[in-house]
């Protein structure tokens, strides 16, 4: 655990020393709340749509700024001096530690940004904090284990993208029941649907570390 | 050779079996817009239904690859997950075509409609996956993790989440699950269901012959291009350069 | 010990590296020669476990060693920091300003590698490499961009590891052939 928080410790003081990765991912964020919000702009959302755009707004902050923590160290050439210290599941899970703080980050400023352009009421406020806690971390762990997967590969920025987003779908659902309850429409079992994003991300982060370590020196 | 003979009559009495039961069955159930559509049933629900085994069998070839590192293991992961996307595939596209028929859309967007459409995506990228890597090893290492990593999704996608939401699927899940098929029809749906497993393990097995023997041929290339320029030094070993 | 036997990595149908036997014990010194693309790199690769090979196997006991001028370092870490991670990663005392002093950085163990220059990333490299008191200390390169004091700190850390019973193994380490007993010499 110590060697993770290490990885951790890090990724944080070389992403707050180089500023640019960081700054982009909270300008898309904002850029994309914005975005939607100017999309519904004409009449206040359903929550039914409302849901969609948060969700949405979660999945591409996700894509666009978390598989570059394993795709940089490819880039920059520094995969092999993390292969040559050893310790392949403190890696993943220091980086996927720090995915999911920088997701939940970018999630804090982005969906309260979008309540507000887009006029959304909330009804249930401690479903929808629960419900993008564990959204954060099933989406950290499915991608950072994606970015890990594609971080090897030829076309490393095209091929994250698209193994990513398919894996992410099954959360969206999930997502969109329990935000959309959130947001003060009638849905199944929001709770359940919160549980369920926590239960795949427990699922898709014990099960990321053990594949990452067969496939890490390959 | 002999049992692979066998299988291939096995596999061709079941074709006929079916066959003539198929033309045979009853029509079943009131519940059918036309009753004749009710028999793409006896394909639809067996290939939809050994998709996920053909998924399982992937993950766990991929697991005995990234352990014992055999080319076998790969080969048979990735036949199975190919066999495994044509079943999917295949269930998608009939039960496009019953709902068609039924309800006059192809495309509903009932639950597990798009289930099954995000397994088809999440398994289509497995094939991307395959195309960026320089080695065979790499290739087959990632290969195999992303099978295990894509199959954790199928039990959320094929049990959790469409029992989470309303579906047209739900009266002949229970219908199937609890067995409360009209005796001929069950019977002509279990034969079906099982010449369809025979011809899914034939192609899966066709398949890792065919990938066996290419990557025979590309070791063989292999070994002929370098003894082509390293056979004639033989094996190098280090040379002492002063006594101690 | 080190040991492989019939070791060969092919990358598509071109073999890089083809029957190589290698066995040497404690505290010696091989030196790996051949012309540029002779798989000098890739051979001391396969035995760091960052390539798989497509035939053979190594066995090594102990930790490994390993710098290259491929290996690249972290712009934004300081020298110090760089030290302070790979000593948590490998579960080792840090020992950052012995490290920083032996490979000669001791003034610049607060500045980000990324204003390093080429010689003072090699220096850096060289530290993370010994870091752990390896068994078995794979150069790939060591002296290349290194000035003379840099190349006699190369030299006295091979030989200070190989007193310590490390086994090294370079790659145009010593044009000269002054240290290391033996050689190995690819694509001849």
């Amino acid at each position: 655990m110590r060697e993770a928080l290490a990885v951790l410790k890090k990724e944080v003081i070389s992403e707050l020393r180089g500023k640019h990765g960081l700054y982009m991912a909270f300008l898309f964020s904002i850029v994309a709340a914005f975005a939607l919000g100017m999309a519904s702009s004409l009449e206040r959302p359903p929550a039914s749509i409302a849901s969609v755009l948060v969700m949405v707004l979660l999945l591409f902050s996700s894509i666009s700024s978390l598989s570059r923590t394993f795709v940089l160290e490819e880039e920059q050439g520094t995969g092999d001096l993390l292969r040559v210290l050893g310790d392949p599941v403190a890696v993943f899970v220091g980086k996927m530690l720090y995915n999911f703080c920088l997701l939940l980050l970018l999630g804090v400023i982005a969906v309260p940004a979008l309540v507000l352009f887009s006029g959304l009421a909330v009804s249930d406020p401690l479903l929808l904090v629960v419900s993008l806690l564990f959204a954060c971390g099933g989406l950290a762990a499915a991608v950072s284990f994606c970015g890990a997967l594609a971080s090897r590969s030829r076309s490393r920025a095209a091929l994250s993208g698209v193994i990513s987003t398919p894996v992410l779908l099954p959360w969206v659902w999930m997502g969109l029941n329990a935000f959309r309850a959130a947001l003060g429409d009638v849905a199944a079992q929001p709770w359940a649907s919160a549980v369920g994003l926590l239960g795949m991300a427990l699922v898709f982060g014990s099960i990321g570390p053990m594949l990452y370590s067969a496939v890490w020196r390959r | 050779m002999r049992l692979h003979w066998f299988f291939f009559v096995l596999l061709l009495l079941c074709a006929i079996g079916v066959t003539v039961l198929y033309a045979l069955a009853p029509q079943a159930g009131p519940a059918f817009m036309s009753p004749r559509t009710a028999k793409i049933l006896f394909f639809h629900v067996p290939v939809a239904m050994q998709s996920s085994l053909f998924f399982l069998w992937s993950a766990v070839a991929g697991v005995a690859y990234l352990v014992r590192r055999q080319p076998a293991w790969d080969h048979h992961s990735r036949s199975a997950l190919e066999v495994g996307f044509l079943f999917a595939l295949l269930a998608t596209l009939t039960g496009m075509v019953f709902a068609d028929q039924q309800w006059g859309v192809a495309w509903n967007w009932d639950a597990r409609q798009q289930y099954i459409f995000i397994l088809l995506l999440i398994y289509a990228a497995y094939f991307a996956l395959r195309l960026g890597f320089t080695t065979y090893e790499q290739t087959a290492a990632y290969a195999a993790a992303y099978a295990v990593f894509g199959f954790l999704t199928v039990p959320f996608l094929v049990w959790v989440l469409p029992r989470m939401q309303p579906s047209q699927h739900e009266q002949a899940n229970r219908t199937i699950i609890e067995w409360q098929l009209d005796t001929e029809y069950g019977r002509v749906f279990l034969a079906a269901s099982f010449t369809i497993l025979l011809l899914g393990i034939w192609c899966c097995a066709a398949r890792v012959k065919e990938l066996r023997a290419s990557h025979d041929k590309e070791e063989d290339d292999g070994c002929k291009s370098g003894s082509g320029d390293s056979a004639d030094s033989g094996v190098v070993r280090p040379v002492r350069l002063r006594n101690p | 010990m080190i040991c492989c036997r019939g070791l060969g990595k092919r990358y598509g149908s071109r073999w890089a590296v083809r029957r190589v036997d290698i066995e040497l014990p404690r505290g010696e010194c091989l030196l790996v020669t051949g012309p540029n693309g002779a798989g000098k790199s890739t051979l001391l690769r396969l035995l760091a476990g960052l390539e798989a090979p497509t035939e053979g196997e190594v066995t090594l006991s102990g930790a490994v060693g390993f710098t290259s001028p491929d290996l690249a370092v972290y712009p934004n870490l300081t020298a110090r920091e760089h030290l302070r991670f790979a000593a948590t990663l490998r579960r080792v005392e840090p020992q950052e300003s012995a490290l920083l002093q032996r490979v000669g950085l001791q003034e610049h163990a607060e500045k980000p590698a990324g204003a390093f220059s080429t010689g003072m990333r090699s220096r850096l490299r060289l530290a993370l490499a010994i870091q752990h008191q390896p068994s078995v200390l794979l150069l790939d390169e060591p002296t290349v961009s290194l000035d003379d004091e840099g190349r006699e700190i190369v030299r006295q850390i091979i030989e200070e590891q190989r007193v310590r019973g490390c086994i090294v193994l370079a790659t145009n380490a010593d044009k000269d052939r002054q240290f290391g007993d033996w050689e190995v010499r690819l694509g001849a």
